[in-house]
């Protein structure tokens, strides 16, 4: 089941054989005034129909580029309607809420079922509508009518009340049209020449017109319809006479169809006019697949109007989303970025403003300055402050040599070993200077004295 | 260009289209957004640095920026910002003189150097080496005295050598370092 969006020109309607022994096709076009019959054939074997299909349609074409539509007829005796109540929703609430309705209604999982639905009339704050179900495995089966070629399934009753409107003398006004056949009575309600729902009654035989009078008539009652709702039969010819007379006398005004010439002329049908009469939903079916305001109880295109407006709509709601979140980060972004421009403006402004002789950024330019010169300027003071301050009295400091960049070497003479590691230690202890490395101690003996050289690193100014 | 995509399969017509639309967003990105976010990038971190600025110009007592301050003026307590080169070797040069001989330093010669300084600075600083014989407390005031040099930057180098006749005399070697005036204030 999907929302097909694809508009076709030529529709074929397929459908069972009346005793069931072959399939009906009947080809309707698209024309300026309305709708043209463009073939009617029969196959007794299924096996022929994708090559009758194909022929009907004018030869293999590519399927994309396809414009006839094939659509399988729903046998009625098959179809369960199911009347139900929404409130004013649309959309994917609506189908929801259909979903839900169809849980409670459908006397089998949902799983095992295939429904469609057409919501009817809008009422204040609800709305009626109606589900159309079948089984699942017998919607299959009419899928693999002609397999992969299927575009649309519809309720054969949908077709009947099409085929009245399109053959017969028809009203938009509210009726019943009733169809009999072999071994039942197909009974559609019609609005605006569109299937509101439909039943069928069994009959085992049809000569008991006063019985399956009844069981229309009781059927009728079901379908909570006025008595004076127009009904219209067709079918064998005095079985249908026999029962017009039946319901009349239970008060009801009905009517047998009567063929339309303009409408037969119009369709082109003339040839094929006495296999139209007696299943009119033939032709109908096509009819109500090329329908332009969307197919009725359509199982595999479902409800147009419901399923593509939600689909249009989340997709355009999606959109919008992202438009809208796109423009609200545009705008945030080009708020920060056009307050921060002002912000940067004023504060520049007001660093060039001249103030007891001078402006922000000459101050900031010195204050920049100074940085500059501290972070280049090493503190000899300090530094030869501490080395003194590891030195004892009586050591005797030959040279100190300090460059930027290499390490500063100190030499000096000691009296003993001891004095010297003192030295090395006290040295190492000062904050200011790292790798301290005490090289070649040498004692000169001749004078009691070791001399030594010692490097170190004085805080950034010596590169590692 | 819709004739040209009705031609197309719907997974050809899908994928024709993804591309389109890829190739518009980049051209619109590397074109308008890119230029944009680079410029506002370049605002934002301008418009930190003068925010940073502005909170140190009115830094309030016993704020971090105001010891900060406090600790930068007592390392650099005078200051003059360096004019053209020549002018600004002229200028250390009568400073130094000045603060040798109030030292007691006997100097034997000045020797200008340039560019060979170490560090990022290095590029931008003129050296100025002086040779001479001192005390040991006379160099202790000289190093003193440097500070009130409005001109001078750092020593770049210092060599004291104890006369071994006579340890109460140095031979120093001393060079200080001046910035260039052409030079860009950081």
């Amino acid at each position: 089941m999907n929302n097909e969006t694809k508009q076709y020109s030529k529709a074929i309607g397929i459908l069972k054989a009346a005793d069931h022994t072959g399939w009906i096709l009947t080809l309707v076009e698209k024309a300026a005034t309305g709708f043209r019959m463009g073939g009617y054939a029969t196959v007794s074997d299924a096996a022929k129909l994708a090559s009758e299909i194909e022929k009907l349609s004018g030869g293999k074409s590519n399927p994309d580029e396809d414009t006839t539509l094939v659509c399988v007829g729903a046998d009625t005796t098959q179809t369960v309607f199911f009347a139900f109540k929404t409130p004013q929703v649309e959309g994917a609430r609506l189908t929801a809420i259909i979903h839900a309705q169809a849980e409670t209604l459908l006397p089998m999982p949902l799983s095992q079922a295939a429904f469609t639905w057409r919501m009817v009339r809008q009422d204040g704050a609800t709305q009626d509508g109606c589900l159309a179900v079948v089984r699942k495995n017998y919607y299959q089966e009419l899928c693999n009518v002609v397999p992969g070629r299927v575009g649309s399934i519809l309720p054969d009753a949908a077709g009947l009340v099409k085929g009245w409107a399109g053959v017969f003398e028809s009203t938009t006004e509210k009726c019943v049209l009733i169809q009999i056949r072999k071994h039942s009575c197909i009974l559609a309600v019609s609005e605006g020449e569109k299937l509101v729902r439909a039943a069928a009654v069994d009959v085992e035989d049809l000569s008991l017109t006063m019985v399956v009078a009844h069981d229309l008539a009781a059927v009728l009652d079901t379908m909570e319809l006025p008595k004076s709702t127009p009904v219209y039969i067709t079918g064998e010819e005095d079985i249908a006479a026999a029962l017009c007379r039946e319901l009349a006398q239970g008060g009801r005004p009905v009517q047998r169809w009567r063929l339309s010439d303009n409408k037969i002329s119009a369709l082109g049908i003339r040839d094929k006019l006495t296999e139209i009469r007696n299943r009119p939903e033939t032709i109908g079916l096509a009819i109500a697949a090329l329908d332009e305001q969307g197919p009725t109880y359509d199982f595999i295109r479902l409800p147009k109007t419901e399923a593509m407006d939600d689909a249009v709509v989340d997709k355009k709601g999606l959109v919008r989303g992202l438009a809208a979140a796109a423009i609200f980060v545009i705008l945030l972004l080009g708020g920060i970025y056009w307050t921060s421009a002002r912000q940067l403006e004023a504060i520049e402004q007001a660093l060039s403003s001249e103030y007891h002789g001078t402006t922000g950024h000459a101050i900031l330019e010195r204050q920049q300055m100074r940085d500059r010169i501290s972070k280049a300027r090493p503190d000899m003071l300090e530094m030869l402050s501490a080395i003194g301050s590891c030195m004892d009295r009586d050591m005797l400091l030959d040279s100190i040599s300090f460059k930027k960049g290499q390490p500063v070497r100190i030499a000096a003479k000691a009296r003993s070993f001891e004095q010297v590691n003192a030295f090395h230690k006290k040295l190492q202890e000062q904050a200011c200077f790292k790798d301290v490395k005490l090289i070649s101690p040498t004692l000169d003996e001749r004078r009691s004295q070791v001399q030594f050289t010692i490097t170190l690193a004085y805080r950034n100014f010596t590169r590692s | 260009m819709m004739k040209y995509l009705d031609k197309l399969n719907p997974r050809e017509r899908k994928i024709a289209i993804f591309c389109a639309v890829t190739g518009g967003l980049m051209v619109v990105y590397f074109l308008i957004a890119e230029p944009i976010l680079l410029k506002a990038g370049q605002i934002q971190s301008r418009l930190r640095q003068q925010r940073q600025n502005l909170s140190m110009l009115l830094a309030e007592e016993g704020s971090v920026e105001a010891m900060k301050l406090k600790s930068l003026t007592a390392a650099v307590p005078v200051l003059e910002m360096p004019v053209e080169p020549d002018k600004q070797v002229q200028l250390l040069r009568d400073q130094l003189t000045k603060q040798i001989q109030q030292a007691g330093i006997q100097v034997k010669n000045f020797q200008f150097q340039t560019g060979s300084a170490t560090g990022p600075n290095a590029s931008s600083v003129i050296m100025l080496q002086c040779r001479g014989r001192c005390q040991f407390p006379a160099m202790v005031k000289l190093l003193e005295e440097l500070k009130k040099n409005p001109y001078y930057v750092g020593v770049e180098e210092l060599t004291l050598r104890v006369d071994e006749r006579n340890r109460q005399e140095l031979d120093f070697t001393f060079t200080v370092s001046t910035f260039r005036g052409s030079a860009k204030v950081l």
